[in-house]
């Protein structure tokens, strides 16, 4: 090349974007890989050829409540060979999990349990101005390359919304580069052998529960009391187990317990109200609101240890029950 | 584009008016009349619907700068300072020219109309320099101003959540912001400007280096204010004609220019609020000692800080919460207060290190290979850098 100003413009621009791709490829993707919890569930959903297999749907309270490992013991002893794996999110609910719905059905597991809570259904969780995007943002972003959403599922979302969890691939690698800092950090606490806790690693969906062994008193969490008939939580729930069930999957769904003195709190017509959504699903519906005593729980609805011993049996004798009874 | 062309056409046609001597102020005042008239259309009828008198409420696309470049040909051609032009579409391109139509900086009809008349040459000198001067601006642009623009919105969006802290420290990042926003964007328009062989002046040079209200505007927003000080604080008489009158001229033109940068009363009232500062500035004596340096840079720049706090502010009742909130402030972290008193003053300190040095000729006149090596730093630092939400530049609103 003649002009050497070109040549340098020339130059730059391809350098930099080797660096851009070899930044972004080297390190970031392999820490979202080795951290993001949604990328892992999406690539587990693809690639996951077992054919007995369990999930178990919820939030933090299926989180800490249901071992995977001891519910997939049980059934193994009782000569139903399962393997289970909880797919829980901390602080999820039916109107962002629908956005798996699709991947969730093509990867054909034999039975979804769904641990549901009262809060799902209240103005806590459903309160339009809220507008989930925080959260959708965190779980989607990163797999929205991927995600399925049929038209009932669109229509569910504001444009916003479906620009946050659909995205196309030259987008979704822009969208990458924010996270340049914490895969460099966490390239280099792992090149110092260092333990990052604030970066956990995702081994796999089908492991022992780290154990929670406090016991405290409930603690002040808002009473949640309204199920009303625009709720598009309601909306989401009822449409993600009338599609599973489509789809052949057996679908059970099991009320999570609360600290007796939370439960208190919610009123009987709640209760009826949210009782009636759970049987106009269709699905096997087992409440254990009360199972659990005082003694059994760190807060509103989180079990300790011993709590998580009982309900994870419980759990695993209800899949069981389930399993046998269940139409071949 | 209604504007555009009407602004164009008239103005071509009244310049070649004014020219021939007959009825020259007829043509001027027609001239004004029409560009004036259209931007007040356009750009006040907002003000007056929100008073209750509902027009039209829309905005074109830099309406103000093209309107204002527009004026400056018809002016200098009055003022014998230039001869019009003969050729619409060399007219046209002045007016509608590309990488200023949006966010200035506002041209004069002089210097793009004499360089369009010249052969337009575009060395690698020219390509080397304007490049550096976009890549400046988008760091500029996206690093700094777009990544303090969340801090700022979430204080401004309803300042009443916050107390003095917040609010000093918001004004602090919507002064910095805006300077880097503006800035960018103007680095942005006169490096693209000189790859297609034009060359403009800066249209900053560190203002808040500047050590009293007249020096901040000799150097913020340079084509802004120069426009304002030749085509009408001049006109009005200036400071020719006695000390009431040069006062009058100042608040005047600075109301007319806080006027300029939209129809709401924050920016009637910052305009007015600069107008008194430069009769103030005239009014009070000020030590030119170098050890009162600090003190005089640091009151100016309180004073250019809390006019941001008037200019960034959405309505008159966060705007009285906002000026008790910075005037009188409560529950300051004395520690964070020394920190940030020590940090200015280095700042300040540093002043001729930072302003005697002209990074962009250095850098734009680096040997290829190093500037090579700016370019992929540069370029990485931009795509890095570059918000997930990218902000639109603040001055493209005006």
């Amino acid at each position: 090349m003649r002009n050497p100003v070109l040549a340098a413009i020339i130059a730059s621009i391809f350098c930099s974007i080797i660096m851009i791709l070899l930044l972004t490829n080297t390190v970031i993707d392999p820490y979202l890989k080795a951290t993001n919890w949604s990328i892992n569930l999406f690539d587990f959903y693809e690639n996951n050829n077992e054919v007995n297999k369990i999930y178990i749907l919820g939030d933090s309270l299926a989180q800490m409540g249901i071992d995977p490992l001891a519910t997939g013991d049980y059934l193994k002893k009782n000569n139903e060979s399962f393997k289970v794996y909880n797919l829980h999110y901390a602080g999820d609910n039916p109107y962002v999990r629908i956005v798996e719905l699709a991947h969730m059905a093509r990867s054909k597991p034999k039975i979804i349990v769904f641990c549901p809570q009262y809060r799902w259904f209240s103005t806590l969780y459903w309160t339009p101005s809220w507008g989930f995007y925080p959260q959708l943002e965190d779980r989607y972003s990163l797999v929205a390359d991927k995600t399925i959403l049929d038209p009932y599922t669109r229509s569910l979302f504001n444009k916003t919304q479906l620009d946050l969890i659909q995205k196309d691939s030259l987008n979704l690698f822009f969208y990458k580069k924010r996270y340049l800092i914490p895969s460099l950090q966490f390239r280099i606490y792992e090149a110092l052998s260092i333990n990052n806790s604030a970066m956990p690693r995702i081994t796999n969906f089908n492991r022992e529960v780290w154990p929670v062994y406090w016991i405290k008193k409930p603690q002040d969490t808002p009473n949640c009391e309204i199920i009303e008939d625009n709720n598009i939580q309601k909306k989401a729930f009822l449409y993600m187990t009338r599609y599973l069930k489509g789809q052949g999957i057996h679908v059970i769904i099991i009320n999570m317990p609360y600290h007796p003195d939370y439960l208190r709190t919610i009123s009987n017509e709640s209760k009826n109200n949210y009782s009636n959504l759970m049987n106009e699903t269709g699905c096997s519906y087992y409440n254990l609101d009360s199972f659990c005593s005082d003694l059994e729980f760190f807060d509103y609805g989180h079990i300790n240890y011993y709590g998580r011993q009982n309900l994870t049996k419980e759990v695993a004798e209800i899949i069981r029950y389930e399993v046998t009874n269940a139409p071949k | 584009m209604f504007s555009l062309v009407f602004v164009t056409v008239l103005t071509f046609y009244c310049g070649r008016l004014i020219y021939d001597k007959n009825n020259r102020k007829l043509y001027l005042v027609l001239a004004l009349l029409g560009c004036l008239g259209q931007l007040s259309f356009f750009k006040y009828s907002g003000f007056l619907a929100l008073q209750g008198v509902s027009i039209f409420t829309f905005l074109a696309l830099g309406l103000s700068y093209f309107t204002f470049m527009a004026l400056s040909y018809v002016f200098d051609i009055y003022r014998g300072k230039l001869r019009p032009t003969n050729s619409l579409i060399e007219y046209a391109l002045f007016v509608s020219f590309f990488p200023v139509i949006t966010s200035g900086p506002i041209l004069r009809a002089v210097d793009f109309l004499n360089q369009i008349k010249s052969r337009i040459v575009i060395t690698s000198k020219d390509l080397q320099l304007g490049l550096t001067l976009i890549t400046i601006g988008l760091i500029l642009k996206l690093l700094i101003a777009d990544n303090l623009a969340p801090f700022v919105d979430a204080i401004f969006s309803d300042p009443t959540k916050f107390g003095s802290q917040a609010i000093i420290l918001g004004t602090l990042a919507f002064g910095i912001q805006l300077y880097f926003d503006f800035a960018g964007y103007s680095d942005i328009a006169i490096g693209t400007a000189m790859i297609l062989g034009f060359k403009f002046s800066m249209n900053f040079n560190n203002p808040y280096f500047a050590m009293n209200p007249s020096d901040f505007w000799r150097r913020w927003n340079i084509s802004l204010s120069t426009f304002l000080r030749d085509y009408l604080y001049i006109p009005l008489g200036g400071n020719r004609k006695g000390t009431l009158r040069t006062y009058l001229n100042l608040i005047v033109t600075m109301v007319l220019c806080g006027l300029w940068h939209g129809a709401t009363w924050n920016f009637l009232i910052w305009g007015g609020y600069h107008g008194c500062l430069l009769c103030l500035h005239r009014l009070l004596p000020i030590p030119n000692r170098r050890i009162f340096l600090i003190i005089i840079m640091l009151l100016t720049q309180y004073f250019v800080f809390l006019g941001w706090l008037i200019f960034r502010v959405n309505n008159l009742d966060n705007l009285i919460y906002c000026l008790r909130m910075f005037l009188v402030p409560t529950g300051l972290n004395f520690f964070y207060f020394i920190i940030g008193l020590l940090a200015v003053s280095i700042f300040i300190l540093s002043r001729d290190k930072i302003a005697n040095n002209d990074w962009v000729c250095f850098i734009g006149s680096m040997k290829p290979i190093y500037w090579f090596i700016y370019m992929v730093i540069a370029i990485n630092v931009i795509y890095w850098s570059w918000p997930v939400r990218v902000t639109k530049f603040i001055y493209a609103g005006f």
